[in-house]
């Protein structure tokens, strides 16, 4: 039985991917390898930001091309994993203001910002509790929002989030204890 | 009062101790149990009457209200009593994907890569390398230039055989060359200015190499490397 690109992607580790990386003659082959390792969970972590698939897919395209450009440079200090993560919430931040900018309006507006994206999604359905979620999710202040997906969704050690969002982990503790706080009222109001 | 002493005796020859005494006195209403039965009467015939009330309520519920309302409470009990009530909330994401997205996205990306970039950068060593060979022609070629500039003042050998060279070049040939290369002729007009004797050579050639390195793109040191 032969072993597909990504259950490879799955077992290797990111510093075996980065040593194949190193080589000219594997270049390529690591780089996509690390694409079909992490595409998924950095998809879903732009997504929950940008709410539309076609603008997930293009910060998520130019999170890797940066990934790509800058991978030689990269400095082992901080993991792969926290590394593209840090990159795709500033490539999210970014969209997201210049989204603002190309719309004035606030993007924390529920009724004109994001929250509208989130209605306009296929399938929308206020009376599900996930649907109520993204909502809630989408009336945070940016900030809060990152910190709230990413321990939320995608489970992060604090000390992680840290490394990613360039806070201390008490911070990250508070701020996820107010937007955990938010997004319960919000639910509750709904209900 | 018989009584009572009887009891005290009956104590004392168990050897029990105790504080018998009176009842304290206890006030009740006056006339209480003059009026007890006709009261006791009335509350039976109170009850009576509201018994014979009917007992279907008159106000109206959504349909299947209680049928659903169990759902609904230990919904919102869950959610309140939980200790986190942000764990209990689904993870899943109700977003749609196109079908095969993640099968496609890796290629996608690698085709919008600039596979140029996937050369090697240069190391500092080459990039040296590179550089040191383009100061070593920048210099020859100043050196020559200068070099000549001091024979064709100093030697008339140098004159002569400059003379007959030149006379072979038709005169077409240089007024096309002095039209085509003026900015060079004003340049070395400008040298022929400097007082060679005040010149420091070294100084100049630091000087001249440095304004022309820092005028070299990374890109113009690649191609010249490729």
């Amino acid at each position: 039985m032969s072993t597909t690109l990504i259950e490879v992607s799955e077992q290797l580790s990111d510093e075996e991917i980065f040593e194949l990386f190193k080589d000219e003659l594997s270049k390529e082959k690591a780089f996509t390898i690390l694409v079909k390792k992490y595409q998924e969970r950095l998809y879903w972590h732009i997504r929950r930001f940008v709410i539309h698939h076609e603008d997930t897919n293009d910060v998520l395209q130019n999170v890797f091309i940066k990934a790509w450009k800058s991978l030689s440079n990269f400095r082992q200090e901080s993991g792969l994993y926290t590394w593209l993560y840090r990159i795709g919430t500033n490539e999210s931040l970014t969209y997201l203001e210049k989204l603002k900018k190309k719309r004035s309006v606030s993007i924390s507006d529920e009724e004109t910002g994001m929250s509208n994206r989130v209605r306009a999604e296929k399938g929308f359905d206020i009376n599900k509790l996930e649907w109520k979620l993204q909502l809630a999710i989408q009336s945070l202040p940016e900030k809060q929002r990152a910190v709230f997906t990413l321990r939320y969704y995608d489970e992060m050690p604090y000390e992680k989030m840290s490394e990613v969002l360039d806070t201390s982990v008490g911070s990250l503790k508070a701020s996820y204890h107010h937007a955990s706080k938010k997004v319960e009222e919000f639910i509750l109001r709904e209900n | 009062m018989e009584n009572n002493n009887n009891i005290l005796n009956e104590l004392n020859e168990m050897d029990i101790q105790l504080p018998v005494s009176s009842m304290p006195k206890m006030k009740i209403p006056e006339g209480y149990f003059e009026s007890f039965s006709s009261e006791l009467l009335s509350r039976i015939k109170q009850d009576d009457f509201l018994e014979g009330l009917p007992r279907t309520m008159p106000f109206e519920t959504p349909s299947g209200y209680f049928t659903d309302l169990g759902d609904k409470l230990s919904k919102v009990i869950q959610q309140q009593s939980s200790p986190d009530f942000i764990d209990s909330l689904p993870k899943l994401m109700p977003y749609e994907i196109p079908s095969h997205y993640f099968e496609e996205l890796p290629s996608q990306i690698v085709s919008k890569l600039d596979l140029k970039s996937t050369q090697p950068l240069m190391t500092l060593s080459r990039k040296l390398i590179v550089k040191l060979s383009l100061a070593a022609t920048i210099l020859l070629f100043m050196g020559l230039a200068f070099k000549g500039l001091v024979l064709t003042s100093n030697t008339s050998s140098t004159n002569y055989i400059i003379e007959n060279e030149l006379a072979k070049v038709s005169d077409n040939e240089i007024s096309q060359y002095i039209v085509s290369h003026q900015s060079e002729m004003d340049a070395s007009l400008a040298l022929e200015t400097i007082d060679e004797t005040k010149l420091d050579l070294k100084q100049f050639e630091t000087e001249v190499l440095e304004d022309a390195l820092n005028q070299i793109t990374d890109e113009e040191i690649l191609n010249y490397a490729l």
